[in-house]
């Protein structure tokens, strides 16, 4: 070993056993916080993101509603006027011209998926039986890339979907008692038409109960004639939704709305998680890094004599720095990787435990959903070794500006 | 070096502590010692003996006056040079050993030329069991100081301060933590090198009969220096 300030701070860790293991559980738990509140907190983000993926568009594309305008606004010049606008009752309007709009919006950079659907509510009934439910027409295909029906089925087909045929929730064919090659029959405000049970799927807890079938049929269902009453779409990032929203808007003559507008609440609350996750963590990475500079002060104090006739024989105060801040780059180094191992083992272990299955035979969501990833370890063990060394950094400098003349009297 | 080379000179050297209260402590020391000379500092408490030493040894500098040490001023030094000086020209020996726990009694006999080396060369290795073996510790060269008795790690101390092949070895009171025969022991042992490696000794004692044995006395009273017999205050010039 060719370095003083080397060979002496190994021998300082080594000499010191139970100081040097206890500033290293320090440092190991406050990177178990960091990495298992992170990916916790991350992995929550993670399934609650998925969750939103499978079952919501980002964007819904519908028709915009006609804006009435007082006439007085159009001659204001003439004195005071008063006007009341009486809001018009909901009326249904359909996307007439959706293959150009869909057209439009495929164009825009950052939009990976387009359907045009066909959207609305009625009772599905079976023998007796019945449940309110609401179905969806699309094409099979591309209803799946916004909303992965073909991903949950439990039995049956999706893609192929013939006229005559739906896809049914696993709940609703539960409610009903049915089974694939079963026959239901749907009712719509004013048409109702029986289908063949080509499939039943099973999204999880979290999904709306929804049913599918094609594209015409809904439109025969619901009269829309050839057109369609909303185009969903997908963009590259959930997050990104608003900006994509604004360019359909500003391109088409619809009212386009993102998932984060129509739902606040739960964009707050992951950024609330977030901002949760940054804040544990932060505090961790200080308290520990606190208390790590708290038991090399003491150290340092412990050693002052030891430093004082060091320095009368001839080391320099650079080599006492070195020293105390090698002493910290392995303490953070080993209490880093140590910590960063036993908070993946037991985000690994709790990741086996699951909640109870939606349905018979079916596996549950996991209890603690978790996204461990490598970067996240990585920057749990960098963050602690800038914050191991930076605290060391202080009792290093005192150390090294130690004199040996009031230590040695 | 020959015999004749000036090791220590001091020229009007006061050293005045500035704290809440101004405290003179040294007052116009002027000293030279040769190569080879063994001297005894004597004084009572407070009496300035180890700052002089500490000034001497680099560890302090004056507030007035000129220190040559080995032909360098001082006064000139940065504290790294400072350092340098103290780790290649210069010994210290202190009443208690000081020496690391974490190191065993080889090591700790080679720590000077582990801290200016960064490693041990197998040359000096082979000197530092060399001196071990001439203080009777050629059996505990890797024990610990905490396995091996005062006096045994009086004399490792002694041999650390020879490590570095100084020119200059300061030693502070070294017998007095140590029972009447170690400390002659320690006290001939020191003598015996001195002669040996023509190293200038300036020790600090309490003992009188310890000083007695050294080529020239020195006392300090009230911070003036003067050599034994020739009448207190008057300074002294240092030379044979």
């Amino acid at each position: 070993m060719r370095n003083f300030a080397l060979t002496l701070a190994l021998r300082h860790l080594r000499s010191g056993k139970g100081q040097t293991l206890l500033t290293i559980c320090a440092v190991a738990a406050g990177v178990i916080i960091v990495v298992f509140i992170s990916a916790i907190v991350f992995g929550i983000r993670k399934s609650v993101t998925a969750m939103l993926t499978d079952v919501l568009p980002h964007i819904t594309v519908q028709a915009a509603e006609q804006r009435a305008v007082p006439l007085s606004q159009s001659d204001a010049t003439r004195g005071l006027t008063t006007s009341r606008i009486e809001k018009q009752n909901p009326q249904r309007k359909y996307l007439e011209n959706w293959s150009h709009d869909v057209a439009v919006i495929r164009g825009i950079a950052g939009i990976t998926a387009v359907a045009p659907v066909v959207m609305g509510q009625g009772i599905l009934s079976h023998g007796g039986k019945q449940v309110g439910t609401q179905i969806t027409g699309a094409d099979p295909e591309r209803m799946d890339t916004i909303i992965p029906v073909g991903k949950f089925l439990i039995a049956g087909k999706y893609h192929g979907l013939r006229a005559n045929e739906i896809v049914l929730n696993y709940k609703s064919a539960r409610d009903l008692g049915v089974a694939t090659g079963d026959r239901v029959r749907f009712a719509a405000e004013n048409h109702s038409d029986s289908f063949l049970i080509a499939g039943i799927y099973d999204p999880g807890r979290n999904a709306v109960a929804a049913e599918y079938v094609t594209l015409r049929s809904a439109q025969s269902l619901f009269a829309t004639g050839s057109a369609v009453t909303m185009i969903l779409v997908k963009g590259q990032s959930l997050y990104q939704s608003d900006a994509l929203a604004d360019r359909i808007g500003t391109l088409l003559p619809v009212d386009a709305k993102s998932w984060s507008r129509e739902f606040p609440d739960v964009l707050g609350s992951m950024n609330a998680y977030d901002a949760s996750a940054y804040l544990v963590s932060g505090f961790s990475l200080v308290a520990s890094g606190f208390a790590i500079a708290s038991i090399l002060i003491v150290s340092v104090v412990q050693k002052g004599k030891q430093i004082g006739i060091l320095k009368g024989i001839g080391a320099t105060s650079r080599q006492i720095l070195e020293t105390f801040l090698l002493e910290g780059l392995f303490i953070s180094l080993i209490g880093a990787v140590s910590g960063a191992a036993i908070a993946s083992a037991l985000i690994i272990g709790l990741g086996g435990l699951r909640q109870p299955a939606t349905r018979p035979g079916g596996i549950g969501e996991p209890l603690f959903p978790s996204d461990l990833t490598w970067q996240l370890v990585a920057i749990a063990i960098a963050s602690a070794v800038v914050t191991t060394v930076f605290a060391a950094a202080l009792p290093a400098r005192r150390a090294a500006h130690l004199d040996p003349v009031e230590v040695l009297r | 070096m020959s015999k004749d080379s000036l090791v220590v000179e001091t020229k009007h050297l006061y050293k005045t502590y500035h704290s809440k209260v101004e405290t003179p402590v040294l007052f116009d020391v002027n000293l030279r010692i040769h190569a080879g000379e063994f001297v005894a500092i004597m004084g009572q408490s407070g009496s300035g003996k180890s700052t002089l030493l500490n000034i001497l040894g680099c560890l302090d500098r004056p507030s007035r006056g000129t220190v040559h040490i080995d032909g360098q001023d001082i006064a000139r030094l940065s504290d790294d040079e400072l350092a340098r000086l103290r780790r290649e020209r210069i010994g210290f020996i202190f009443q208690a050993h000081f020496l690391l726990d974490e190191f065993t009694c080889l090591e700790n006999a080679l720590l000077p030329v582990l801290i200016r080396y960064g490693f041990i060369p197998a040359k000096e290795r082979e000197r530092a069991i060399a001196l071990l073996k001439r203080v009777g510790l050629e059996k505990e060269l890797h024990k610990t100081p905490d396995e091996m008795s005062g006096g045994q790690n009086q004399r490792i101390a002694i041999v650390r301060s020879l490590a570095n092949r100084p020119c200059l070895l300061l030693a502070d009171e070294p017998t007095g933590n140590l029972d009447s025969q170690n400390g002659k022991e320690v006290f001939a042992l020191l003598r015996e090198i001195g002669e040996e490696t023509g190293v200038a000794v300036a020790m600090v004692t309490h003992d009188d009969r310890l000083a007695y044995e050294a080529q020239r006395i020195l006392i300090i009273e009230d911070g003036y220096l003067s050599e034994k017999g020739r009448g207190l205050p008057t300074p002294v010039q240092g030379n044979k």
